[in-house]
């Protein structure tokens, strides 16, 4: 198993979020010397290729930039940035999707290149696609903004890769923000709030849909089978050490320790020390590197928890019992009790979250 | 071009206080003698001194915060002569003044003089203000939170709105809903850079404004979408009001979707017990906006989606 990015390892591209929001900054007229101040980060180095910042420095950086921005819609904006602002490893591949299905599918394997602070969950429903978004590297600290920036991206791209708007709903893991009026604009009306975790679902029709790039190709080249050639030409005319696959697999990193746990989580119950005997750390030290991100590892075990309990209750065929056992409580009321506790309901009203 | 002379006009009167601040005790020390350490009032002398420092304080806010003219220069003479007389009470507090008639004289003047001038400068802003005030009306309609105003547009933004909503809805009286979004404006900032649409979005706004009857509002929703509250309206009236925005609108170079809601004036909501109904109201403005924004969001699902080959957005066009 690969080494789990803790709080001050050097893991995010600072291409990323970092040299949009300087951009941003620059083109409002704002000081970016206020901006980098205390981060550690230089504005010298924004540019330089293979510059990576860790997990502290972002959070830092997210601070200096919330406070700065005199509105609240900063979020918004940079998500609308995402798609423009990636570099050529992954363009080529998000832009020969065929549908979001595809582009779906390519993000999930290489997100740690452009959202490492994201854990995605798919989960199919009858008509829908659902996705549970989990946030990594401690950057739970600003739940709303990583929450509205990564969606933002992904209607913006939707936008921009389909020509038309984006369609789907929304449930948010917070109470009614501030900035509704925001939500309302970008995310459109059918969205909710204080969920027990943040979803977002799509109509399996709507993900099918061709989108417009791939069309374009499609419509030059008429074969299925030569579009396939192309794509693979056009991935392929950079040179092989610019492919996603390579620089994930040169990346030191793959995971963060949130979601590194999460996922070992989700296959098998461990305890506190079985986890650190497998992360070759003792339990202590994992404890502490928990703590950095303000994080523990009981809050970890109850977030997977719930989200195996969403799984089985949007299964006909589970019934309390069966659902509590499988979650290794003693009885169906120690279920209920700790669902309640998570989520503030009784676990029959979440049997359709998931339909 | 503006700017050196703020400068300069602040380092004049920087320079006249420091001079004032030297030259008088140096004189006063020439002359007179000073008081002895135990004969020293020191509480008098915190409590003048205060004075002093609050009122150059603010002098520096004035002179910073206001543009040039008459009304500003009777502000700035008149704090200025206030601070004066403050200083030469402190002074007399220290030296023993009794000796010198011209100085008791010329210590009492400047501090009642300068009030004077001061509030004639006052009622001057009065006056000047009520011109701002009727400037500003369409944009913020005699409620002013700054911080609730946008950088970008200087518009208000959805809070603010919803404080005028809400107002507006207490009132009982009738009002439309004009909410505009701007179509392709993601594409626009894509073709033309982010800096033109931000552009875009101040002119539009610009215009708005100027479009609207003074006793309307207009703000900045979220993004590129704005809405607008008309006052004592019928429903054709809003209903044409927002044709005609839709079609003017395409002089700036830009196209928008435009909904707009009538809502009919509760007659249910008890004026004296103002406190349980203030959250009904709250909720009936949160409604309001969000069917708003349902109807927009679903006449922008209904649009043509744009055609891949003609990426280059036929929307938008050079401005007339």
């Amino acid at each position: 198993m690969r080494a789990l990015a803790t709080w001050q390892d050097k893991c995010i591209d600072s291409q990323l979020l970092v040299a949009s929001l300087v951009g941003l900054f620059k083109q409002r007229g704002l000081d970016c010397d206020k901006l980098l101040r205390g981060t550690g980060i230089f504005s010298a180095d924004i540019r330089k290729p293979g510059h990576s910042i860790s997990p502290k420095q972002l959070l830092r950086l997210v601070d200096n930039g919330l406070s700065l921005w005199p509105s609240g819609d900063l979020s918004f904006l940079l998500g609308q940035l995402w798609l423009p602002s990636q570099s050529g490893a992954l363009t080529a591949g998000m832009l020969c999707a065929r549908d979001l299905n595809e582009l779906g599918l390519f993000w999930y394997q290489f997100h740690w290149l452009t959202q490492p602070w994201l854990q995605c969950w798919r989960w199919q429903g009858d008509k829908e696609w659902h996705f549970l978004l989990s946030l990594d590297l401690g950057t739970q600290r600003h739940t709303e903004f990583f929450i509205e920036l990564s969606l933002s991206s992904l209607v913006a791209s939707c936008k921009q890769l389909m020509g038309q708007g984006w369609r789907g709903s929304m449930s948010f893991p917070y109470e009614t923000p501030q900035n509704i009026a925001q939500y309302y604009k970008y995310f459109g009306t059918d969205i909710s709030f204080d969920a027990p975790l943040c979803r977002v679902s799509m109509a399996k029709a709507f993900m099918q849909q061709p989108l417009l790039y791939a069309q374009q190709i499609a419509s030059s080249v008429e074969s299925q089978a030569t579009r396939h050639a192309v794509t693979h030409a056009v991935i392929s005319r950079q040179s092989h050490f610019q492919s996603p696959r390579y620089t994930l697999f040169a990346s030191e990193y793959r995971l963060g320790l949130a979601a590194g746990i999460r996922l070992s989580l989700m296959r098998d119950n461990l305890s506190l020390p079985e986890m650190a005997e497998k992360l070759m750390m003792s339990p202590a030290t994992l404890k502490r590197r928990l703590a950095e991100m303000d994080l523990s590892f009981g809050q970890l075990a109850d977030e997977t928890r719930l989200i195996k309990a969403l799984y089985y209750l949007a299964t006909p065929s589970q019934d309390a019992h069966t659902i509590a056992n499988s979650l290794s409580f003693s009885d169906a009321s120690n279920f209920r009790r700790s669902f309640k506790r998570w989520t503030g309901q009784l676990p029959t009203y979440f049997r359709s979250w998931l339909a | 071009m503006h700017y050196p002379v703020k400068s300069l006009r602040l380092a004049c009167v920087y320079g006249l206080s420091l001079l004032i601040i030297f030259i008088v005790p140096l004189l006063l020390w020439q002359n007179t003698p000073a008081k002895a350490i135990p004969q020293v009032d020191w509480l008098d002398i915190a409590a003048e001194g205060a004075l002093f420092v609050l009122g150059m304080c603010w002098l520096m806010v004035i002179v910073s915060a206001r543009p040039l003219g008459r009304v500003t220069n009777l502000l700035v003479v008149g704090l200025a002569s206030y601070c004066l007389g403050c200083y030469l009470d402190l002074l007399d507090e220290i030296f023993i003044v009794k000796t010198l008639p011209v100085y008791n004289w010329f210590e009492k003047m400047p501090t009642p003089i300068g009030l004077l001038i001061l509030t004639c400068g006052l009622w001057l802003w009065r006056d000047e203000q009520a011109v701002v005030n009727r400037q500003l009306q369409t944009r913020e309609q005699f409620y002013r939170q700054h911080h609730l105003t946008d950088g970008l547009t200087l518009l208000n933004d959805a809070k603010a709105f919803e404080h005028h909503l809400l107002k507006q809805l207490a009132q009982q009286q009738p009002f439309g809903l004009i909410m505009l979004d701007i179509d392709y404006f993601h594409q626009y900032n894509q073709l033309q850079g982010a800096k033109e649409g931000d552009k875009l979005l101040s002119d539009v706004a610009q215009w708005l404004s100027t479009q609207l009857r003074s006793q309307d509002l207009v703000c900045r929703y979220a993004g590129d979408r704005f809405i607008i509250l008309l006052n004592g309206a019928i429903a054709p009236w809003v209903s044409t009001m927002a044709e005609q925005l839709k079609y003017g609108i395409t002089a700036l170079g830009c196209e928008v979707s435009v909904v707009w809601a009538l809502p009919s004036p509760k007659m249910v909501v008890d004026k004296l017990s103002s406190e349980p109904t203030k959250r009904p109201l709250k909720d009936e403005a949160q409604a309001l906006l969000k069917l708003l924004n349902e109807k927009m969001s679903q006449q922008k699902l209904n649009r043509q989606p744009l055609n891949p080959q003609t990426t280059t957005v036929s929307a938008f066009h050079e401005p007339r």
